[in-house]
């Protein structure tokens, strides 16, 4: 089933002192298919992370609706929106900051293992599993954050999301931070993987080469609009 | 064109606890007026280290060997009165990150102010007007209202501008760029590098661009010196070296590009506190041999660059 966004506005109150209603998005609609890979460009401003947030389900849009599985998200049970949030994973620029840096890395995939309801004897199992799909050695199980690569982390953030098994994944800026040789091995783990489980991903890059050689389709929002949506065109 | 900077053996490291980091090792190069040479390497690989070394702004704890020879002066014996009259004057530092760059409680105008008023006799009004024409050559159409605004009020692109504004006002001869595209995004990035072009053509400014953006780097360099941990691979023409590299780093680095097809170099950069005999690279190096192993290899001539690989010189 696909994932997509109808119509979406979301607007901001911004200022310091007096408050004035800012439109990011502008009636957005997008549908990413099960398998694609939709690349979002767009400046700064243009209105790329909050769409992403808002189709990971961590925002809410001001009008509009995001649809999975036929059903509008907002207006799920609960435990059908912590479903969905499952399905549907998000990566982030700096996946540093979404590691806690006072635990290991080994403690931190337990948590994720834990969360996901792995009782305590499969533990070891899943953390193998993480490190496995991550192609990350097992030494960086003992180290935290602050003593690893950018390049190790971000496969540490996909390995942590790949484990819910997502049937889409967001990925927000996931290599800016990266050197060119470790930006190469995480857009090809990324295919891998794709191919492997067939996921749908939304892929946004200010980087017009990196997007088009990862997407089947790329996007382009300006103003909070999409000012177009073609094939990548290499 | 005449000889602006001269590094030789330049060496830097860090002691922490019982490891001791080499950031830099051994590195050599020149720079002619006029002059525009790229430091190109992954993160961590010692580039910015060199831009610190130049710049006086490495920390007390660093051990440097080598020489810095800045107009045949050593910059690392003279008096740091001299070398603060140095930076801002005659060198231009444009840092990483602008909005850390930049102080957050003074306007604009006045942080660019500053430097003219730091440097210069200049009268507060004449250096308003300076700042003014920095401001409108650096794409403003209404500079008083630019020198007004506070870092915070601005976007990572204007802010860097406004430091390139800074580091260049006095037209220095020298200009030390480290990483000045690094989290803009493409348009912010063409502007930055539109400022670098109208200054390489409309200004006599040597400069050391550091950069992991190799499409900057071709766009700009007259000179490129490929960097891999610590050390230089490959230093010559950038047009050549674009478009033949002979060090396998070099070519791993440019197969990594998207428009090559994301071909990754296989493994990690080492840590610099445990850099392994032989060639630096001899790990990730798919055509390495025994003495590759064994030996680290020298920064030797070949055809029209330097580069340092075993292979390439038993060629």
């Amino acid at each position: 089933m696909p994932l997509a966004v109808e119509n979406i506005e979301k607007s901001y109150l911004r200022g310091h002192f007096r408050k004035v209603p800012f439109d990011v998005l502008k009636g957005v609609s997008l549908e990413i298919q099960e398998g694609e890979t939709v690349g979002l460009m767009g400046d700064s401003g243009s209105g790329k992370s909050t769409l992403a947030r808002i189709l990971a389900g961590l925002d809410r849009p001001t009008s509009g609706r995001i649809l999975y599985e036929g059903s509008d998200i907002h207006r799920m049970k609960r435990s059908e929106f912590r479903s969905y949030r499952r399905s549907v994973q998000m990566v982030f620029q700096d996946p540093a900051s979404a590691l806690n840096p006072m635990k290991t890395i080994g403690r931190s995939l337990e948590d994720v293992a834990r969360l996901a309801g792995v009782g305590s004897d499969g533990i070891e199992e899943a953390v193998k599993e993480m490190l496995a799909v991550g192609g990350l050695d097992p030494e960086v199980l003992r180290r935290y954050p602050d003593q690893i690569s950018g390049g190790q982390i971000q496969r540490i953030a996909l390995a942590r999301v790949l484990f819910h098994r997502p049937s889409y994944l967001i990925l927000d800026e996931p290599t800016s931070a990266l050197d060119v040789s470790v930006q190469a091995q995480i857009l090809q783990l990324l295919r891998t993987i794709q191919k492997e489980t067939g996921m749908g991903c939304l892929f946004i890059s200010h980087d017009e080469a990196v997007v088009r050689f990862i997407s089947d389709r790329v996007v382009r929002l300006a103003d909070g609009e999409i000012s177009s949506d073609e094939p990548p065109g290499i | 064109m005449s000889r602006l900077l001269d590094i030789k053996n330049l060496s830097v490291s860090f002691v922490s606890g019982e490891e001791t980091v080499r950031a830099v090792t051994d590195v050599s190069f020149d720079l002619c007026e006029d002059e525009v040479l790229t430091l190109v390497g992954e993160t961590g690989c010692g580039k910015s280290i060199i831009a610190h070394a130049i710049s006086g702004l490495l920390p007390p704890e660093a051990l440097v060997s080598g020489e810095i020879r800045y107009k045949e002066k050593d910059l690392q014996s003279i008096p740091e009165e001299e070398r603060v009259l140095l930076r801002g004057c005659e060198i231009g530092i444009v840092l990483q990150n602008p909005s850390r760059a930049l102080n957050p409680l003074y306007t604009i105008g006045h942080q660019i102010r500053e430097t003219i008023l730091r440097h210069t006799e200049k009268s507060k009004e004449e250096s308003h007007g300076m700042v003014a024409g920095a401001l409108r050559r650096m794409g403003f159409s209404d500079p008083g209202i630019e020198m007004k605004r506070y870092p915070f009020e601005s976007s990572g692109g204007m802010n860097q501008r406004f430091v390139i504004a800074s580091s260049t006002i006095l037209s220095p001869d020298l200009l030390i760029a480290d990483e000045p595209t690094t989290g803009l995004d493409r348009s912010r990035i063409q502007d930055v590098i539109t400022e670098f072009e109208r200054i390489m053509e409309e200004e006599e400014m040597a400069i050391i661009l550091i950069t992991h953006d190799l499409a900057v780097a071709r766009r700009l360099a007259d000179r490129i010196g490929i960097m891999y941990a610590g050390e230089v691979v490959e230093m010559g023409d950038a047009n050549r070296i674009f478009e033949e590299p002979y060090h396998p780093y070099t070519k791993g680095l440019f197969g990594s590009l998207p428009e090559n097809g994301c071909v990754p170099i296989p493994g990690v950069s080492p840590p610099m506190s445990r850099i392994v005999s032989g060639c630096r690279f001899h790990p990730r190096c798919g055509k390495r041999t025994a003495v590759c192993e064994r030996d680290h290899p020298q920064l030797g001539m070949i055809d029209d660059r330097y580069v340092r690989c075993h292979l390439c010189h038993s060629q």
